[in-house]
C-alpha cells in the first residue's frame, strides 16, 4: 500500500503554481509538505484530492489513480469550513452519510470523538430534559477546528490529508491534536501534514518536500537530509569571556544569547579540536553540544527568510 | 481501504435531504412560510365574511318608509308602482314629484320624517341614471338602497322594451354577443384561409398574467436561494470537505432538486391550506360554489382536469428546473457572497425577459391566440416554462406545441447542465470575478 505522487503541475495562466512535483509515501506515517505562503503545498494538496485539475501528472494510491471521492480520504482544510448556522450534530451525519458510513455507527464515532476532543458539552448540551446541539457559529476557532477534525476522522480513513492542523490552536489542544495524530500513526495510517510549524514537522514526519514557489527545492528521509548537513551545529557555554577563543580558531559565530554561542563549525573534528583548546586553557565548559541543522536551519537556507511566521 | 463512494443518485438524495432539512429549519424559510399560511387560511375566509348572503341579515320588508321619485325620461313612460307588487315593498309609499322641486325635495328630507329616500331619473344623451338621496340620520338595512335601485333599473329596462314592443326572440338577440369571423374565397369559390376571431376573454387573460406572476416571484424566490445557496459553500470553505466525499455533480443537482421540492411543497401545502380554508368560507358565506372557484374564469373550471394539472405542475417543475440551474450557474461565478451581485444579473435578466415575454403574449391572447408571436413565445425556453401553464389551464393551447415546448426547454435544460457544472468545477476555489471571464463563460 501506498501514496505516489508523479510529475504534478498545475498553471493559472502564464503562473505555474505547482512544477513537477513527485515524492512516494511507502510505509505509513507522515509526510510533510512545507514552504512558505504561495509555495503550492494547498494547491498540490487539492490536485492529489482530486478538487483541482492536474495540468500534468498523475497520483497514485494502491498503483490505481486516486480519487478522493470514491477512496476513503479524510481532509483537514487549511481554511476552516462549517455551515454556521447548521446543528454541529446534523452537520457531522451529513458528512458521515455523504461519506457512506452507517447512522448508527457516526452516532458511535461522534460520541467517542467527542469524548476525546472534548467537545461533548457542545454535541450533547441539555435543556429542559432534551439533548441539543451547538451551532458552528456559537463555538470558539479552536473548538470548531476540532468539529472538522472529527469529520475527517468520522469515515476512518487510512490516507488523512492534513493542511495546517495546529494553526489557531492554544497550546492544551495543540497536545490534544498532537496526541491523536500520534494514535492515528500508530493506526498505521498515512498521513500528509502540510505546517508551518517546524518543530511540529521534526516531531512526527520521517518524510519532507519542502516547496518554494512550486518547485520541489529539498525532499527526502528527514534524518538523511540532517545527516547529509553534518554535526555542523555547535552550541557551546562557558563560565568564562570564550569570544577571543573563538575568533582565534576563526568559527563563524550565528548567534550570542545568556545560553552560550551557537557556532557553525565545518565538521566534528574541527569542533573537537576547539574544545582541544579550551580544555587546555582549563576553561570551565558548562555546555558542550554538537548538533545537526534544525528542520528550521535547513528550511531558512533552502527558501530564504522570506516569511515571517517561521 | 473500504470504498465510501454513493451513487449519484444517493448524492443527490442526501444533498437534496440536507438542502430540505435544513432550509425548513431556518427561520427566513418558517417565517415566510407562516405568512403565506395565514393568508392562504385567513384570505377566502374574510372573503367569505365579506361575501355572506343578504339574506342572512334581509328584513322581510323594506326599511325605505317613503320613496319619492322625481322623473325626467322624455317620451319613456315607467310606472315605478310595480315595485309594490314585490312583497318586500308592499309596504312603502311611493310618491312622485316634479323635477323642479328634487332640490328642495333634497332639503326637506331630513324634516319629513324617517327613513326617506329620494330617486331622481334621468334620461342623458347615451345612457339613463338613477340617482338616489338619503338623509344622513337614516338607518336602512345595508343593501336596502342598492337593491332598491337594482329592482327600478330592471323595471325601466322592461318598460323600454315592452314600448319598443320588442318579442322574447327580439329582447334575446338583443343581448346576445357578436363574433367576426374572415373567409378569404378563392377564384373557383374555395375557402382558401379562414382566419376567426381567437382572443380569449379578458378574464381569461388576466388569469394567466396573474398565474406568471406567481411563477414569476416563486421562481425568484427559489432562484435566489439557489445563487445563495451555492456561493455561501465556496464562501464558507464547506465545499472542500464535501468535495472529498461527493461529486460537483451530486452537490448542485441535490442543491437545486432539493429547493424546488421545498418550492414546490410549499407552494402544495399552502394550496391545501387554502382548499381547507375554502371549505370553511362556503360554510360561512352560505354559498353554493366554492369562495376561490368563483374567483376563477369559467374556462378554467371548465378545462381543469387531471392531466391539466399534472402538465401544469410539470412546467412548474420545468420552470424551476431551468432557472435554479441559471441561478446555479450565477452563482458558480462568484466565490464569495459580495461578488454574487455582480453575477446574478445574468440570471434576473433571463427570468425577466422571459416572464416578461411571457406577461405581455397574456395580455395579446385577448386580440388573438394563433399568432406567430404566441407560437415563439410558446417555444422560446425562457418564456415556454412561464407561458404554457396559463395557457394549458385556459385551453387555448394545443398538445402538439406543448409537446415541442417539452422538448426544447428539456434540451436547454441538459445545456446549462453541461454549462453549469463545467463552470462550478472551474471556479471552485476562484478568488474573484472578471468581466471578462463571465462574457467568455456567457459565450461557452
Amino acid at each position: 500500500m501506498s501514496l505516489e505522487v508523479k510529475n504534478l503541475t498545475k498553471k493559472y495562466g502564464e503562473k505555474t503554481v505547482v512544477n513537477n512535483l513527485s515524492f512516494s509515501i511507502k510505509e505509513p506515517g507522515v509526510y510533510a509538505l512545507l514552504g512558505t505562503n504561495g509555495a503550492g503545498k494547498t494547491t498540490t494538496i487539492r490536485m492529489i484530492l482530486g478538487m483541482v485539475e492536474k495540468d500534468e501528472g498523475e497520483v497514485l494510491w494502491q498503483g490505481k489513480t486516486l480519487n478522493s471521492v470514491e477512496s476513503n480520504v479524510g481532509y483537514l482544510a487549511e481554511e476552516r469550513g462549517l455551515y454556521p448556522k447548521v446543528d454541529l450534530m446534523d452537520q457531522l451525519l451529513y458528512f458521515a452519510k455523504l461519506k457512506n458510513v452507517p447512522k448508527s455507527t457516526a452516532k458511535e464515532k461522534i460520541q467517542y470523538w467527542a469524548k476525546r476532543l472534548e467537545v461533548e458539552e457542545y454535541l450533547y448540551a441539555k435543556k429542559k430534559g432534551k439533548t441539543y446541539s451547538y451551532k458552528a457559529d456559537q463555538l470558539s476557532k479552536g473548538n470548531q477546528q476540532k468539529i472538522q477534525l472529527m469529520s475527517a476522522l468520522i469515515s476512518e480513513p487510512r490516507l488523512l490529508i492534513l493542511d495546517e492542523p495546529l494553526s489557531g490552536l492554544d497550546p492544551v489542544n495543540t497536545d490534544l491534536f498532537k496526541g491523536i495524530i500520534r494514535e492515528e500513526i500508530k493506526k498505521d495510517k498515512f498521513l500528509i501534514m502540510s505546517s508551518h510549524q517546524m518543530a511540529t514537522i521534526e516531531e512526527f514526519c520521517s518524510d519532507i518536500t519542502i516547496m518554494n514557489r512550486g518547485n520541489a527545492v529539498l525532499q527526502g528521509n528527514l534524518n538523511d537530509i540532517k545527516k547529509s548537513y553534518g554535526r555542523v551545529n555547535l552550541y557551546i557555554k562557558s563560565d568564562n569571556d570564550i569570544e577571543n577563543d573563538i575568533q582565534k580558531m576563526g568559527l563563524m559565530v550565528k548567534n550570542h544569547t545568556p545560553d552560550g554561542y551557537h557556532i557553525k563549525v565545518q565538521g566534528q573534528e574541527q569542533a573537537m579540536e576547539f574544545l582541544k583548546v579550551l580544555m587546555e586553557k582549563q576553561t570551565p565548559i558548562v555546555k558542550f553540544e554538537l548538533r545537526e541543522p534544525s528542520l528550521h536551519e535547513i528550511f531558512v537556507e533552502k527558501v530564504g527568510d522570506t516569511n515571517e511566521e517561521l | 481501504m473500504k470504498s465510501c463512494k454513493n451513487s449519484v443518485l444517493k448524492e443527490i438524495f442526501l444533498v437534496c435531504k440536507f438542502t430540505v432539512k435544513q432550509s425548513c429549519k431556518t427561520k427566513s424559510f418558517q417565517i415566510s412560510f407562516a405568512i403565506l399560511a395565514c393568508l392562504a387560511f385567513f384570505g377566502p375566509i374574510i372573503m367569505g365574511i365579506i361575501q355572506a348572503k343578504p339574506e342572512d341579515n334581509m328584513p322581510n320588508n323594506t326599511e325605505i318608509s317613503t320613496l319619492y321619485i322625481g322623473m325626467d325620461l322624455g317620451e319613456v313612460k315607467v310606472d315605478f308602482e310595480k315595485l309594490l307588487e314585490d312583497d318586500f315593498y308592499s309596504k312603502m309609499k311611493i310618491e312622485y314629484i316634479e323635477m323642479k322641486d328634487v332640490e328642495e325635495g333634497k332639503k326637506d328630507l331630513e324634516k319629513e320624517g324617517k327613513n326617506q329616500l329620494l330617486v331622481e331619473v334621468n334620461h342623458m344623451e347615451s345612457n339613463f341614471q338613477i340617482k338616489a338621496w338619503e338623509p344622513v340620520k337614516n338607518s336602512f338595512w345595508e343593501r336596502d338602497v342598492e337593491t332598491l335601485l337594482e329592482r327600478m333599473s330592471a323595471i325601466l329596462t322592461e318598460s323600454i322594451q315592452l314600448q319598443c314592443a320588442l318579442t322574447d326572440s327580439q329582447k334575446l338577440a338583443l343581448n346576445t354577443q357578436v363574433n367576426t369571423e374572415v373567409h378569404k374565397v378563392q377564384e373557383n369559390g374555395e375557402i382558401k384561409n379562414l382566419s376567426k376571431k381567437t382572443g380569449i376573454a379578458e378574464s381569461d387573460s388576466m388569469f394567466i398574467y396573474g398565474f406568471i406572476m406567481v411563477i414569476l416571484m416563486i421562481g425568484a424566490f427559489a432562484g435566489s436561494s439557489i445563487a445563495s445557496s451555492v456561493v455561501s459553500e465556496k464562501n464558507g470553505k464547506i465545499l472542500e470537505y464535501l468535495l472529498t466525499s461527493i461529486s460537483p455533480i451530486g452537490i448542485l443537482a441535490g442543491k437545486i432538486i432539493g429547493c424546488i421540492l421545498l418550492t414546490v411543497g410549499e407552494i402544495l401545502c399552502i394550496g391545501a391550506i387554502a382548499v381547507v380554508a375554502d371549505g370553511i368560507a362556503k360554510n360561512i358565506s352560505n354559498q353554493e360554489g366554492s369562495m376561490i372557484g368563483s374567483m376563477l374564469p369559467d374556462t378554467i373550471i371548465s378545462n381543469l382536469s387531471l392531466g391539466t394539472v399534472v402538465l401544469v405542475l410539470f412546467f412548474i417543475v420545468l420552470n424551476l428546473t431551468l432557472y435554479g440551474f441559471l441561478a446555479a450557474y450565477a452563482g458558480s461565478l462568484a466565490s464569495k457572497v459580495e461578488e454574487l451581485k455582480d453575477t446574478v444579473g445574468i440570471f434576473s435578466i433571463a427570468e425577466l425577459v422571459g416572464g416578461y415575454l411571457a406577461l405581455f403574449s397574456a395580455m395579446y391572447m385577448t386580440e388573438g391566440t394563433t399568432s406567430l408571436f404566441l407560437k415563439f413565445v410558446y417555444l422560446f425556453p425562457l418564456s415556454s416554462v412561464f407561458m404554457i401553464p396559463g395557457a394549458l389551464l385556459v385551453g387555448k393551447v394545443n398538445f402538439f406545441m406543448v409537446f415541442l415546448a417539452i422538448v426544447f426547454v428539456m434540451i436547454s435544460i441538459i445545456v446549462l447542465v453541461i454549462v453549469t457544472i463545467k463552470t462550478y468545477k472551474t471556479h471552485l476555489f476562484s478568488s474573484s470575478v472578471k468581466k471578462k471571464r463571465l462574457i467568455k463563460f456567457s459565450r461557452q
